[in-house]
Order: C-alpha cells, then structure tokens, then sequence
C-alpha cells in the first residue's frame, strides 16, 4: 500500500474518520494497531508474522532487563534476535554468495544454495526501533512499557513503518499515554505536509528518475559525459526528495492521527561538509548510529576516534544493503568524515561565511553526488563503468527532456528557499479564497497524473 | 469535521470540483459518443445501460441497441455486431466475415457505414459482397477467435478477413509481474471508468515518454507464439467451414520509420500509452514482427494470402485519427484496398 496510491488514501481518510467517533484512548490505540498491521501486510500477509515476533521478543526482553538479575544476558537476546533476524533477510544470501567467491577462488568447491527469501519491506527500520527500546532500558534512560499493546503500536506505527523517520521509543511512548487530538492546527499542517510530500514524489522525484537519472545508469556506456554529470545531479535531489517525500507524507499522516513522528532532514546540499551532511541528512537513522553505536565504540573518548567513525559508516553503508557498493559508500564518507575531524586540528573545515561557505556548499554537494554512484549503481562494476563513462564520452551528444530540465531546476531552487518562506507559502495559500485553493489541489492532482510514472515504489523501501 | 479544520472543507470542494469536471467530461463523452456511464446509470435494464457484453474470454456488442452521439452512432445487430442485421445466406451474394478489434470495429467511423467492412461492401459493385463487421473493440486475437469460434458459426462466410489489430496483444508487453504469486492484501483501485483519469493520461503521454531512454525489448517469443497460435486455429476453423479465402490484413500504424522520429512520437502516442515500456522504434519493430507472423502462417496454408496494406494506407495524421485507428479517409483507402485484392486475385468470384 504504497502512499502513492488511492487505496492509501481511502484507507488513511476512513481512519481518520473513524477516529474521530473514539473517544477511549485504548479503543483508539487498539484501532491504529489494527490498521498498521493491515497497513504492514497489504505488501505481504506473511510479513505480519514477523513484524509481531520483532515486538514480542524486544518487548519481553525490555521487561527482563529491567526486572531480572542479569540485563545483559537479555539485552544480548533483544541484540542477536533482532540483528539475526535481520541478517537473515538482508544478508545472508550476500554472506553465501562471497563465501562462494572466495571458495572459487582458492580452488575449492562448494554446493552452496542461497535461500529464496524475500526481503520484509521496512524490516532496517522496525528493526532499529526495537533495539532501540531495550537499548534504552539497558542505559536506564526509559522504563519499560506495561502495554504490550502500545509497545506493538510504537514498532508498526503505520506512518513510519516502512521507511521511517527512526523514531526512538523514548519520543514516541509517551505521546501514546495521552489520549491525542489532531486539532485544528494539527490537522492542517497534516495535510499540508502530505500535500507536499506528493508533490515532492511525484512531480519532481519521479520526473527526475524517468527522464534524467533512470535512462543514465541504465545505458551510460552511450550517454555523453555532460548528461551523466547531471543524471549523478539528478539522482542526489531525486533521492533527497523521495526519500523527504516519503517523511513529509509519513509526518502529515501521524499529525492526522494526533501524534508527532520527527524531522528527518534539513536541506542536506546546504552542507558545507560531509559531518555537516550526515546532520542533515536522514536525521533519525545517522543520530541512531551515532548514540547506539559509534558511542557504543567509544566515541571520541575511547579507542581511535577514526576507527571508530569508519566503522560507525561502514554499518551505515551496509545497512542501506547487501553489497559491496553500500559497503564502499559508507567507507568513503567515513574516511571522509574521520579526515575532516583531523584537520579540523589546523583550523580546516572550521564555520566559514560568504564565498567560502559557497565553495564549501558545493564542494561538499559534489562530493556527496560524486559518492551516490556507489548508491545507485547495481554493483560497484557498474558504479565504476558510469565513471570510466564520464571520462570518456565527451564526444558525445547531449539530450534532456524539458520535463527532466525544469523537475532538476525546480528541485534545486526549493532546495535553495529557506524553510521559513515554505512555511510563509503555505500560510498564504490557506488565505486565498477556498474555491482557488480548492482549484489548485486540482491542478495538483491533474499534473500528477500527467507527469507521474504510476506508483512508482520509494527508494527507500528496498531499504 | 466542519469544526475541525479549514483544510477539510477545502479538501471537500476539491473532490467536488474533480467530481464536476468528471461529470463534464462523460456528459461530453455522452454527447459526442452517445456512451458515458450516465448511459449505465439512467438505463432501465442492463442491455441498453451498457454498449459491451462481456462473454467469457471475448466481448460483444448487446444486440439490436443503438448508441447515439454527435460524432458517433453506433448501432448493432442481432449477433451483437457494429453490422446490420444478418439474414438467410443467398447464392447470389458473396459473405465476407471482417474480424477484428477496434480499427475493424470503426473507433472514429461516424456512423456503421463508414467503417471499411460497410464501406467495402458498398464499393465492390461489380461483385455483390454481403460484408459482417466482426470487429469489437478489447478483443486480442485469442478472443476474436472465440467469437468467431461461438458467435459466427452459422454463417456460411464465403471469405474471412482478418484485420487483428494489436493494441490489445501489444499492452501487455509492459504489464509487471503479471506471473508472480502475489501474498499482498486486495487493494482497491480508482474505478476504470474515471475519463478524467483516462483522458489526462491519454493525451499526455509525451510529458512521460523519453525519447533517449534505454529500455530492453521485451520478449516478443511467447506473444508471437501464441498469435500464431491463434492465427492457425482461426484458420483451420475457417477451413472446416469451407471458407474459400482468407484475407490476413497487414496490421497498420499512423507512425512509419520514414517519418522524421519527432513526428513519430506525436503519431504514436496514444499507443505508447499502452505500452510505456517501448520506444517508437521498438512499437514499430513489433508490428513488423507480429506482420511477419502473419506472413508465416499465411503461406503455411493454401486459399491464404497476406494482404499489404501500408502503401494504399500511408502513415500519418490524414489516415489515422490516432496511433493505430483510421480516420474517414483511412477507412475509406483501406476498403478500397481490399475490394481491389479481392477483384484482382480472383478469390471470390461467385
């Protein structure tokens, strides 16, 4: 059920109707648990099986961290199911096929199968907000929660189920001991930010993908260099903006319902270096590193600092996927990262203003874009085969769509609007007559059909 | 709600004014074409409510109802074609069977007789043809088969032309994981008949289609091995019932490969609507190829013959309404075409 599509919107409508006649905060929780497991199992009726023992296992473990006399033998458990669990899905198969490799390549013969399993859509995210429970009741930073009901309901909150925000169980909880109302105010910038999450996706996301980023990376041994410096553009607003898409629609969806989820990025290409990038970018998901595991390493207070922030985007890359790309991707950023926190010692990569900012801005931005071959690209094969093209096909024609020219121009410009006028935008925009407001949802919806590519899935789905 | 918020109001009087524009543009779809779903919704039975039939694996006209727009009147007969009424066989007359989808059917023809089989009929004077548009809109080739199989049995046809069309075939070439066992919830979906929907889309498939985009092309094998299939079974059936000639009508598009390739994307558009998947110089490949199946099985059999078509019936705008359907002038050049091939050859001289 992808948020794309109408039956979402029939959905999400007759929920938000329907618990407007609730007024039990259990009955209202009971309800959204329901839907959320509906929402879950539309992809798949199996994945619901899944999703309740990831909730079952961390919630029982949360309870024996905290009441039993040894917490860490149940934190090991809530750490080794969850991460198994997840392994299981997203790496084994990567595991078997490179012990297969390196078999081959000492000569030796192996019989291995890999497992037909498909990957649980959002399995990365509810993963990380179980572990994040029991890793917080282990700190003594949260109590565990008495309801395993609301325990379930934080984990399959449909909103953010399948590509977040990361939502930790110390922000979440708590919203569910109060009997939340979306008022007024709630409920319009709900909708406004479902509104421009759509618009996002499927104006200009989408737009880019079918007319500039798709036809690169599928045929870049006979696309000319200048195109294929704009696709690798293209594709980093594309992926900010599907990705923010999918946070606005899943943040607007939580305000309908009365709850809050929080922001996930803050226009990452104004970063003016890489650390500043991962501060801006998935917000939810690089914090989580950060507190669970680069702390967990020891920080900058024990061990080698370095080592420990390459490490830290080493599981970043991985965790995006199986593969080497994802594994090189999230070395890159923490070799760049690391060597940014050295020569910070010398004064580089200090706060800058004016046109040092600027070049730093861009610096920093084609860094990124630079990187996200590694992102896109099947394998890192073909990441190197895109970037052998763009060194040798100079010669070659150049073509973009007017559609493709104005989606990148667009993308960028909102990219350059700070946050305040959007928000003044959108504050006049409720002042115009209704009829025109009315109208222009209409328009929206109609250029919608004419420039979108169906549902197209959100990237971060198969994350 | 009222209460709640000015965005839901606002959201209200935007799914009105979506509604109005939907019913604005069946109403004109009622005018123009006499068939909108206002015609189901003020119909007092069934049979005049709905233009199509469905039967099972093909679909018909209803029989002896007449739909009624500006631009288009269709009427039907008996058996539930765009013809009219079908008696008694006579020696005197030659029976010709136009089988077919939509560019047989007439999608643009005004009225029934100015579709080519009517138009046929009427120019081949000097041989007294009785000709049956078999054509109906949706039907691919295994359906038009079952027609011909259930519907027109007893017709004692003299000649078969079949005019297959590929619209319907070619559509499900860019159809995703049609095969895969699906363990997903039912999902609802925007109901078919929303022309809003439809038209939007139709008319602005250059928005979405990228001229330099690479895209593999699919797998014709297992689509071209079943329109064979259903070409031999056609005329096998044809020859138990005696049937002395049988025309395979080369299937045409408005969008030739000589056409500057800007001109062809215009020209193409409303086909590419079906297929996303295919650039114009694909679509046009597999009109050649699913063209050259008609020529295998054509010369398979003997009282057979490939028609050629495409030089009477050039491209462009002035023979085609859109991608693939005849406007006036092409209905009128393509039953030129076929009374000439059926004089010249001989085929079916009483």
């Amino acid at each position: 059920m992808s948020f794309t599509s109408f039956h979402f919107y029939v959905f999400l409508i007759a929920l938000v109707i329907l618990l407007r006649f609730i007024q039990h905060n259990g009955q209202k929780k009971m309800l959204l648990l329901l839907a959320s497991y509906w929402f879950y199992m539309s992809w798949d009726w199996r994945f619901g099986a899944l999703l309740f023992a990831m909730t079952a296992v961390n919630f029982y473990c949360g309870r024996l961290i905290r009441y039993s006399a040894r917490p860490k033998i149940w934190l090991a458990v809530s750490l080794v199911f969850s991460l198994g669990v997840l392994g299981l899905f997203k790496y084994f198969n990567f595991f078997l096929t490179n012990l297969d490799a390196v078999a081959a390549m000492l000569g030796m013969s192996s019989h291995i199968n890999i497992l037909h399993i498909i990957l649980p859509v959002g399995i990365s995210f509810y993963t990380f907000q179980a572990l994040s429970y029991t890793i917080d009741i282990y700190r003594r930073q949260l109590d565990p929660v008495g309801s395993l009901a609301d325990f379930a309901l934080f984990v399959s909150f449909f909103p953010q189920l399948v590509a977040g925000p990361i939502v930790r169980a110390s922000y979440f909880l708590p919203q569910l001991t109060q009997h939340t109302y979306a008022d007024s105010a709630a409920q319009q910038e709900g909708v406004m930010l479902i509104i421009r999450g759509l618009i996002k996706k499927v104006l200009l996301a989408d737009v880019l993908a079918l007319h500039l980023v798709d036809p690169a990376f599928a045929d870049y041994a006979n696309q000319s260099s200048a195109f294929l410096v704009l696709a690798l553009i293209g594709y980093s607003f594309q992926v900010y903006l599907d990705f923010s898409a999918y946070t606005d629609i899943a943040r607007g969806c939580a305000r309908l319902l009365g709850y809050q989820l929080p922001v996930n990025f803050n226009r990452p290409y104004l970063a003016d270096s890489i650390s500043n990038f991962w501060q801006r970018w998935h917000i939810s998901m690089s914090s989580f590193f950060r507190d669970y595991l680069y702390h967990g390493l020891g920080g900058s207070k024990h061990g080698n600092v370095y080592i420990n922030l390459v490490l830290t985007f080493v599981a970043i890359g991985v965790w995006h996927g199986a593969g080497w790309n994802f594994l090189l991707y999230g070395f890159c950023h923490g070799v760049l990262v690391a060597f940014e926190r050295y020569m910070r010692r010398y004064g580089w990569f200090d706060k800058q203003t004016g046109w040092r900012w600027a070049l730093a801005v861009l610096r920093t931005f084609f860094l990124v874009c630079l990187l996200r071959v590694m992102f896109r690209a099947e394998d890192l094969h073909h990441a190197g085969g895109y970037l052998q093209a763009i060194w040798h096909n100079m010669a070659l024609s150049f073509h973009l769509t007017a559609a493709g020219a104005v989606a990148l121009l667009v993308a960028v410009i909102l990219h350059l609007i700070p946050q305040h006028y959007i928000a003044l935008w959108q504050q006049r925009y409720l002042t115009i007559p209704q009829l025109l407001q009315a109208s222009v949802v209409v328009l929206l919806l109609y250029s919608m059909l004419m420039l979108g590519a169906g549902e197209a899935p959100f990237i971060y789905f198969q994350f | 709600m009222a209460k709640d918020s000015q965005i839901w109001k606002t959201l209200l009087l935007a799914l009105i004014l979506f509604m109005l524009m939907e019913f604005l543009l069946q109403l004109r779809a009622q005018l123009k074409f006499g068939n909108s779903i206002l015609t189901a919704a003020f119909a007092d039975n069934s049979a005049q409510g709905s233009l199509f039939v469905q039967h099972n694996g093909y679909q018909l006209l209803a029989a002896d109802v007449e739909f009624e727009g500006s631009s288009i009147k269709v009427k039907s007969n008996q058996l539930g074609l765009r013809s009219a009424a079908v008696g008694p066989k006579t020696n005197s007359n030659i029976r010709v069977i136009a089988l077919g989808a939509s560019s047989t059917y007439g999608a643009y023809a005004a009225t029934n007789d100015d579709t080519f089989p009517a138009i046929l009929q009427r120019i081949s004077s000097d041989i007294p043809l009785e000709v049956i548009n078999a054509g109906i809109p949706g039907n691919d080739i295994s359906s038009q088969y079952l027609l011909y199989a259930e519907q027109l049995a007893a017709l004692s046809e003299d000649v078969l032309i079949l005019y297959s069309g590929l619209s319907n075939d070619v559509g499900r070439l860019c159809q995703r994981n049609g095969a895969a066992k699906s363990y997903a919830l039912p999902q609802l979906q925007a109901p078919k008949w929303l022309l809003s929907v439809d038209l939007l889309l139709k008319n602005s498939t250059d928005l979405r289609y990228v001229p330099y985009k690479y895209s593999p092309m699919p797998d014709l094998s297992p689509y071209l091995q079943q329109y064979a299939a259903s070409l031999r079974q056609i005329v096998e059936l044809a020859q138990q019932r005696q049937v002395k000639t049988i025309l395979f009508a080369e299937n045409l598009r408005a969008f030739r490969n000589d056409q500057p390739l800007q001109l062809q994307q215009q020209l193409a558009a409303s086909a590419l609507y079906y297929t996303p998947c295919l650039t114009v110089g694909q679509f046009s490949e597999v009109f050649e190829r699913y063209n050259q199946v008609q020529q295998q099985i054509a010369a398979e059999y003997t009282d057979v013959h490939y028609v050629r078509l495409s030089e009477q019936v050039p491209g462009g705008r002035e023979y085609f309404t859109d991608s693939v359907h005849f406007s006036a002038k092409g209905e009128l050049a393509i039953a030129a075409a076929l009374a000439q091939v059926l004089k010249d050859t001989r085929q079916v001289a009483p």
